[in-house]
């Protein structure tokens, strides 16, 4: 029984999928809800709705405030993962692809607490990653941006064909992330197969300002999914 | 053909992605050919028909692979290039008749040049990403090319090309892996 790391964004979750997948049951998703806007280690935009998305998933969630601050934010997720232990964990789950920062910390975190640590997304290739997710009917949109050349117009676009070849020719042309591991930019995952329902996204804006941006979601709802949809 | 050997003590999908499938990347984009298995089926039909053998990590506390060493007995005999990651170091250092100390190091690590082989030759490494739990001595039928603060994280054999990475070049340090397998 593991416990996921989960921001709402496109890896966390995608990592879910991986590992039930697998054959591994997920007892609980774990958020450290960030009150710094940059925090060191956590997803932040629209970080809010993780609960309606383990709604949605009907896994429930252990979520844990957090000041952001470097090496606090460690020990907030050692509180949290200590809470999650209640669900009969083992392990914990990240979406970690190739940030050695982020990785070796939350390995730290786990091996003190006597935690099996899973990271089924390490090291893949960045390009062939968000083509697997797409393949594998998730619905994502670009909820955040923090890097040129990425402007206002890319929050609220959905992670499909299109934007993954424009994602791969600026990761050659400008040297981007084509998965964002850097924090070029952040996304929210609003339907997936793991999904019972939808999280349908009634009114949001687009805040861009010097260079980075975030969508923020003013109201959303879950939606239940056609019985095509649910398939 | 190289032949990887996955060296977990329970079979999970998940940790084959993690450990693995990177090490099978490398050899795939270098149009290597490979052969992936478990230490535990291994056979000399394996090893007689591959060119080189990579020994891959595993997650940290998942030793288990040092309490089986007559299965890789092999190792004393084979004569073809051989790199072993964390376990696959360890249990390299083992087989040779190290012997093992708790010691955990996880994430960037300094690391400094002791000495020289063509296998680094020219390469500028300040740091490894490490993820072991484990630490082993010196064989004494191996040299060491690299140490941490904690002991020898990059060995190799006297006189066969044999080596041994205490820590993760699939991570850091790539290139150690493209040149063991370009050779």
């Amino acid at each position: 029984m593991l416990a996921a790391l989960f921001s709402g964004g496109k890896d966390s979750t995608y990592a879910v999928y991986i590992a039930i997948r697998a054959g591994h049951k997920i007892g609980c998703l774990v958020s450290v809800i960030p009150e710094n806007k940059e925090s060191y280690l956590f997803h932040t935009p629209n970080i809010s709705l993780v609960g309606k998305l383990s709604e949605a998933m009907e896994i429930p969630l252990v979520k844990m405030s957090s000041y952001g601050e470097r090496d606090k934010e460690l020990n907030d997720l050692k509180n949290a993962l200590k809470e999650a232990k209640a669900f009969g964990i083992t392990g914990v789950l990240t979406g970690a692809i190739s940030s050695v920062y982020q990785a070796s910390r939350i390995q730290r975190v786990c091996f003190e607490l006597g935690l099996e640590c899973f990271n089924p997304l390490w090291l893949r290739n960045e390009q062939e990653h968000i083509e697997e997710i797409i393949r594998n009917d998730f619905h994502v949109i670009f909820t955040g941006v923090s890097a040129h050349p990425f402007d206002k117009s890319w929050l609220g676009r959905s992670l499909n064909a299109l934007t993954a070849r424009e994602l791969g020719e600026l990761s050659r042309s400008h040297g981007i992330n084509a998965a964002g591991e850097g924090g070029e930019y952040e996304t929210l995952v609003v339907d997936c197969p793991l999904y019972k329902k939808r999280l349908f996204i009634h009114s949001s804006e687009r805040v861009f300002k010097e260079g980075a941006g975030v969508l923020e979601i003013k109201e959303c709802e879950l939606i239940p999914k056609s019985r095509e949809e649910a398939k | 053909m190289i032949l990887i050997i996955d060296m977990y003590g329970k079979k999970d999908a998940l940790r084959y992605m993690e450990f693995v499938k990177p090490i099978e990347r490398i050899a795939k984009s270098l149009g290597k050919q490979f052969l992936t298995k478990h230490f535990s089926s291994v056979t000399f039909d394996d090893l007689e028909y591959s060119e080189k053998v990579i020994m891959c990590g595993t997650p940290l506390g998942d030793t288990a692979y040092l309490s089986h060493e007559l299965e890789f007995s092999w190792l004393q005999m084979i004569d073809k290039p051989v790199l072993g990651v964390c376990a696959g170091m360890q249990t390299i250092a083992k087989v040779f008749g190290a012997h093992e100390e708790k010691c955990t190091e996880l994430g960037k690590t300094e690391a400094q040049f002791t000495g020289k082989d063509a296998l680094i030759d020219g390469l500028e490494i300040k740091h490894v990403y490490c993820l072991h739990s484990v630490k082993m001595s010196l064989p004494e039928e191996f040299i060491e090319l690299l140490k941490t603060q904690n002991g020898p994280h990059l060995i190799r054999h006297k006189t066969k090309p044999i080596y041994g990475a205490l820590f993760h070049p699939e991570v850091m340090n790539r290139e150690i892996i493209e040149r063991f397998l370009a050779e």
